[in-house]
């Protein structure tokens, strides 16, 4: 790459970051519109629940969704990955780990609902059951995948063996679910799912618009983890430039 | 051509896995020592308090003692296994590392899938040497009067250490040129190996506790034998890209 | 199969290089190097260290992938086709590539299987004594001094008769004796088999070379050559 034509477009990909930076901030409006609207559906509309878990089995609207995006985000991850392998400047630098990340994020957050769910359904803040049990495992595993890439010094093996993990982590969420079911059973299932078979329109309602809202959320954070990791490609190629000099 | 040199690959490796016995050897002593120490440390808790098995207490916590203890020493000998196995994987590139022997043997117009299939049967040869002596330890100093139903577990043990010696060769190979590699290596094969650990562990305990027939475990068998499927897929489809440098 | 199965004419280059990169990292180690080499032909390959000369023959061992350009050994692509140009190349490295725990017959025997020769007992006896090592056949390699695992090194390199040498600083620390069978093994070869040799001692393989070149800033320079050309750039 001659000078000249470095000047004018510092990267492979042209960075426009205030265009990148436009669409985010449209992304995380729209998230947060879809998710205070979430809120207000989930507090002040959508009825108590009758069945005696009260006010607290109102967080399921949360925990669904949630759930839903980790392993949205743990998908994206895995699509980056499979294009990474076969044609490496397919994918946006920086997708891959960001959507990795983000996954375990939100695995964490399914981990606290869970958990205050099972607290509040069951009396016990811990249980062996399906969801729970796979969500815990997938935190695991993809915490690994950071530990994979820092072990690894050189750049373009440590890109190759982290995408090659996060097919394998991604093949293992499902893996794990099937696994469960051999899991000893305790006293009783809990089984942490909302009875889709009397969902009245408002709760239906207040999922959709939650659901959706995390969604925006993911795909807004993702959007500024591309450009930030653009912008950071592009600043280290000027550098490498005017070391040249 | 390609079987000559799988022939040569495995020819090679016991070779030199006979000259120096160290790894069978460490697997071997780990095994017996490890359930030494946990028949030590289990006449102590042996009458099966409830929680006293290290759960977060409450029901539906993994490892429940049944009658005759069952559940808690299979899973036990499953984790023992894996510890051990884990011995042997980070020796999995032990031979190539010295001299720079992997140039050597990638400087051959070998398929370098058939270089992962060399080395996992060769993982699996190891674990199958490890375990005739381990389990019928495990059958002497925790199931008096069942242990000969050990034997009908023979298709549960040979189908996991399918699924142990693959996966844990694939991530040997992912973290050979990994700093820390001791480290890295249980932290992440451990996660990958739940599914196979769960299943192993609930078929083993149904056959020994229970005596319950083949036929009562073969949702568990398909399932371990469909994990191996799924990770000799993956690793034949990456194992190319794992080692070009 | 040895590694002189592709037609030889007199005019097409035995290992052609164009506009090859290779970076690690942040950093550019070759960049546009360009070789054309005829077959039997001898290159020197001098530079200061880190300058990028083991990193050259590393891609064309196909042990590395080049960043970007193309390389052609033996009339195959090495990216397209590096089974067949791994077939064609004896290396050798500043490791000499052996299992400690094995004899040196053992150690021949697996890379002869390896490299599907016929008969490779016979042929690994027969490298054995190509470079006096016949005595120690069922010494494990760990075993042997410094000068001898080069030797066996070598043979290791020579097993599937290449057509094209990659020697890394060979007389690196040899005693006599085993400088003594290079020099035999690189007088008979020379002329016959394509040699990249690289070096810090230029004066001993001297003789042989037919083109010298030194690596510096990522690229190859012409130095003198002391020895008739056969037109190699």
């Amino acid at each position: 790459m001659t000078p000249a034509a470095a000047r004018s477009a510092p990267a492979g990909r042209p960075v426009s970051l205030p265009r990148a930076l436009v669409s985010a901030s449209f992304l995380y409006v729209w998230a947060a519109l879809l998710l205070g609207a979430g809120v207000l559906l989930a507090f002040l509309v959508t009825p108590v629940d009758a069945s005696g878990l009260g006010f607290t089995q109102k967080i399921f609207y949360f925990h669904a969704p949630i759930a839903e995006t980790a392993l949205v985000a743990f998908a994206v991850a895995f699509v980056a990955a499979v294009l990474r392998l076969i044609r490496p400047a397919a994918p946006p630098p920086g997708l891959e780990v960001a959507a990795v990340r983000l996954g375990l994020f939100f695995s964490g957050l399914v981990m606290i609902t869970g958990m205050i769910w099972g607290r509040a359904a069951w009396g016990v803040w811990w249980a062996w059951e399906p969801r729970l049990t796979t969500f815990l495992l997938a935190l695991l595993v993809y915490a690994a995948y950071f530990v994979v890439r820092g072990s690894i010094d050189d750049e373009q093996r440590r890109e190759t063996v982290g995408s090659v993990y996060a097919i394998i982590a991604f093949v293992t969420v499902p893996v794990t679910f099937f696994a469960t079911r051999y899991l000893p059973d305790g006293l009783h299932p809990v089984v942490i799912t909302a009875s889709e078979a009397s969902m009245e329109t408002s709760m239906a309602l207040t999922f959709v618009v939650c659901t959706l809202g995390m969604f925006a959320l993911l795909a807004a954070v993702l959007r500024s983890e591309i450009a930030l990791a653009a912008g950071a490609e592009a600043l280290d190629e000027v550098k490498d430039l005017l070391e040249e000099r | 051509m390609a079987g000559r040199q799988l022939l040569a690959l495995l020819r090679r490796d016991l070779l030199l896995e006979t000259r120096r016995l160290q790894t069978v050897l460490s697997m071997v002593i780990f095994a017996v020592v490890a359930m030494v120490v946990v028949r030590y440390g289990w006449s102590g808790a042996s009458t099966g308090s409830p929680g006293g098995s290290g759960s977060l207490g409450g029901p539906g916590a993994v490892g429940d003692a049944g009658p005759g203890g069952g559940t808690v020493p299979a899973a036990m000998l499953w984790v023992i296994f894996v510890f051990a196995a884990m011995l042997g994987l980070s020796r999995t590139f032990a031979h190539e590392r010295e001299d720079e022997c992997l140039d050597g043997l990638l400087l051959c117009p070998v398929d370098r899938v058939l270089v992962f299939c060399a080395k996992a049967i060769t993982n699996l040869a190891l674990l199958l040497v490890m375990q005739v002596v381990a389990i019928p330890v495990f059958g002497l100093f925790f199931l008096e009067g069942s242990a000969v139903r050990l034997l009908a577990c023979t298709p549960v043990v040979l189908l996991a250490d399918i699924g142990l010696a693959s996966v844990g060769t694939l991530v040997a190979t992912m973290v050979l040129h990994a700093r820390s590699r001791d480290l890295v290596l249980p932290v992440v094969l451990v996660p990958l190996l739940v599914p196979v650990v769960i299943a192993a562990t609930s078929a083993t305990a149904a056959i020994v506790d229970r005596g319950a027939p083949l036929a009562d475990v073969l949702g568990r068998l398909g399932f371990l034998a469909a994990y191996d499927v799924v990770f000799l897929v993956l690793a034949w489809g990456t194992y190319d890209l794992l080692m070009k440098d | 199969m040895t590694g002189r199965s592709v037609e030889r004419t007199p005019e097409r280059a035995w290992i052609a290089v164009e506009g090859l990169s290779r970076r690690f990292g942040r950093r550019e180690v070759l960049r546009g190097v360009a070789l054309e080499l005829p077959q039997g032909a001898f290159l020197l390959l001098l530079g200061a260290n880190g300058a990028g000369k083991t990193t050259l023959l590393r891609i064309l061992a196909t042990l590395l992938l080049p960043s970007s350009g193309r390389a052609e050994v033996a009339g195959h692509d090495i990216r397209t086709e590096p089974a067949a140009v791994r077939r064609a190349v004896g290396y050798v490295g500043h490791a000499a590539l052996l299992y400690r725990d094995l004899t040196a017959a053992e150690n021949l025997r697996f890379y002869a299987d390896m490299y599907g020769l016929p008969d490779p007992a016979a042929r690994a006896a027969e490298m054995l004594d190509r470079v006096e090592l016949r005595r120690r056949s069922h010494d494990a390699a760990g075993e042997l001094s410094r000068g001898m695992r080069q030797r066996l090194a070598i043979a290791r390199a020579l097993l599937h008769d290449p057509s094209v040498l990659l020697l890394d600083e060979p007389y690196g620390g040899l005693d006599d004796r085993a400088a003594g069978v290079l020099d035999g093994i690189l007088e008979e070869h020379a002329g016959r088999t394509t040699v990249v040799l690289v070096t810090h001692e230029p004066s001993r393989p001297m003789r042989w070379a037919t083109a010298v070149r030194e690596v510096r800033d990522g690229r190859l320079h012409p130095l003198d050559v002391c020895a008739p050309g056969t037109g190699s750039r």
